[in-house]
């Protein structure tokens, strides 16, 4: 549909798929480009409207103008373009409005339409060869990979080093000299994680001289990460009194968190400068089936942060506490080395954490775009499974207790227990931190659990209801 | 039931294969909740269907079971679990090879 407005021609294209609409503003269409202008009747602009909204990176609305029209406005003063362009987004909105009545609901104010002009602008005059210097701007962004952004990298350089946890490797920079200075440290890596956040964050700002991108909801995101990192001095702060032995695992969370957040940094990378994906396609090309799961991650990253801001601190907080001591030992590696990665551990075994990893690793183009933080994700894991294996190799003490109770009671062929051994093995088993309840028609406690049972799956009569866990 | 425990329930005139099934369950839960409980969350997601497989696999290893107890638990497992999980039906060969850690994820 067409539709002649102030005597430019504008054409509506509606999808209610948002990357769809960034595809085909992107393409090259030689009916605008060719179009002569003000008062000729060829089609000057084309609107693209999302009729649902897109997750919360907001609704796409663009523009694509003409050549002769984005030379018209964009040769003009700021503040004639700005005049120029707040007229001409009025009178589209009311146009579109008054012809597209079923899409109201959709339709935007023309503050978005002002913004999609001015977007456009910048945008055409870059891939117009316009404006030299976005140009190469744009050039040098575009031959980015995750890896390379500088940021991500100040990020992770923070992470301690093998030789400040394991006084083994090199005693002069070992950091823990008393639980004093090793706090200290740890605080100050805390803070300086909070600090490279914030430099981030002032960066991402600074990335809205890209047209196209939409910053608003991931710079929010990112004041919810500098509370994380504030409220992290403090888990360390809590954590002191682990300092002395638990230096390492203290590290090895930092490192942890470090990483996880360098992740999502690298995630927000691959979904903000896609839309930029213009001169260079092969920074982007391959991941766009694997796209909206990167936006969906976010999602969910956001929402569970904003449920629950403290729950990974307080998750690491109860994991310190509750099993560093009682971890299976590794005996490849010494005591300080096992205890950092107890530390790196603890982060990935958090729901949130194993969240991302499972579906970063379950993209493969993305898990090529982010190296580091895979390679992170395979080391941890390739630990895990090692773990597991040697736990459940050989017969551990756990085992013996089961045996021995096993071969106390004779448990062979078809026999049946007598009640006196149900009984004993209940005093047994509880000792071992579980119940046993023998459900019986004549106890008349039991006697309705009995009949349940009885008339249940187990027709013989004397089969098990089941073994209940926490 | 005592809050954070887990409870075995049996039938009174319980037999032995049914005992020793349980504390196959029982042992699992022991080893990652006691023995090494930085388990936990790794047993928190281990699935119903790969509890009754590691039973299985545990009691045929023990070698001194009935075939027609061990059937039918095998039959529980390809009817009960196995099926709804658009899975095939495994035979007890399968299981004799049958590891714990190929079934479980580290974290």
């Amino acid at each position: 549909m067409s539709t002649t407005d102030n005597k430019w021609t504008y054409v509506l294209k509606t999808n209610a798929k948002g990357s769809y609409l960034i595809e085909e503003y992107k393409k090259y269409d030689s009916v605008i480009d060719e179009a002569q202008g003000y008062e000729n009747p060829d089609v000057d602009l084309i609107v693209y409207l999302e009729e649902t909204s897109y997750v919360d990176f907001g609704q796409i609305f663009l523009i694509k103008m003409s050549k002769v029209m984005i030379q018209k406005y964009g040769g003009l003063s700021f503040w004639d373009k700005w005049q120029d362009l707040g007229k001409l987004s009025k009178n589209l909105i009311e146009s579109l409005k008054k012809t597209h009545p079923n899409l109201e609901y959709a339709i935007p104010e023309s503050d978005v339409a002002h913004e999609a002009f001015n977007k456009e602008i910048a945008y055409r005059s870059i891939a117009y060869g316009l404006d030299p210097i976005q140009q190469q701007a744009l050039e040098s962004v575009n031959k980015m990979t995750a890896e390379d952004y500088e940021f991500i990298n100040s990020l992770r350089a923070l992470k301690f080093t093998p030789e400040q946890y394991d006084p083994t490797i090199n005693p002069d920079k070992y950091l823990l000299k008393s639980v004093d200075t090793g706090l200290i440290w740890l605080q100050h890596k805390a803070a300086s994680i909070e600090h490279q956040i914030k430099g981030i964050k002032e960066q991402l700002e600074t990335w809205n001289y890209f047209p196209l991108i939409d910053l608003d909801f991931i710079i929010s995101f990112f004041d919810k990460l500098l509370k994380f990192a504030a409220k992290l001095q403090t888990l360390i702060k809590k954590l002191k009194k682990y300092i002395n032995e638990g230096f390492p695992v203290i590290c090895g969370i930092v490192n942890g968190l470090i990483e996880f957040v360098a992740g999502i940094m690298e995630v927000i990378t691959l979904i903000v400068f896609r839309p930029l994906n213009l001169a260079e396609k092969d920074l982007f090309e391959h991941i766009e089936l694997e796209y909206d799961m990167l936006v969906e991650l976010l999602e969910e990253i956001v929402e569970l942060f904003i449920e629950d801001p403290d729950k990974i601190l307080n998750t690491i907080e109860e994991q310190v506490e509750n099993y560093w001591t009682k971890r299976y030992k590794n005996k490849k590696v010494n005591i300080y080395q096992h205890n950092y990665y107890i530390g790196e551990d603890i982060v990935m075994a958090i729901d949130l954490v194993l969240t991302v990893v499972t579906v970063v690793k379950g993209l493969t183009k993305v898990s090529q775009k982010l190296p580091k933080f895979t390679q992170w994700i395979d080391d941890v894991m390739k630990r895990g499974i090692q773990r597991l294996e040697d736990i459940f190799s050989k017969p551990s003490k756990t085992d013996e207790l089961f045996r021995a109770i096993s071969d106390k009671y004779d448990l062979n062929g078809t026999r049946i227990l007598t009640f006196k051994e149900l009984k004993r093995l209940r005093i047994e088993l509880r000792k071992l931190g579980i119940e046993l309840e023998v459900v019986s028609r004549k106890s008349p406690a039991t006697k309705s659990l009995w009949e349940k049972m009885a008339l249940g799956n187990n027709p013989e009569g004397n089969r098990v209801l089941g073994f209940f866990r926490e | 039931m005592e809050l954070g425990r887990p409870k075995m329930y049996v039938l009174d005139e319980v037999s032995a294969y049914t005992v020793a099934h349980e504390m196959q369950h029982a042992r699992l839960w022991h080893k990652m909740h006691i023995e090494f409980p930085e388990l936990k969350a790794v047993y928190s997601r281990i699935p119903q269907r790969v509890h009754e497989e590691f039973v299985l696999s545990e009691l045929l290893k023990e070698g001194k079971w009935s075939m027609d107890d061990l059937l039918k638990d095998l039959k529980t497992i390809n009817k009960k679990h196995r099926d709804p999980e658009g899975l095939n039906f495994e035979t007890l060969d399968y299981y004799k090879e049958w590891k714990l850690i190929d079934q479980i994820k580290p974290f």
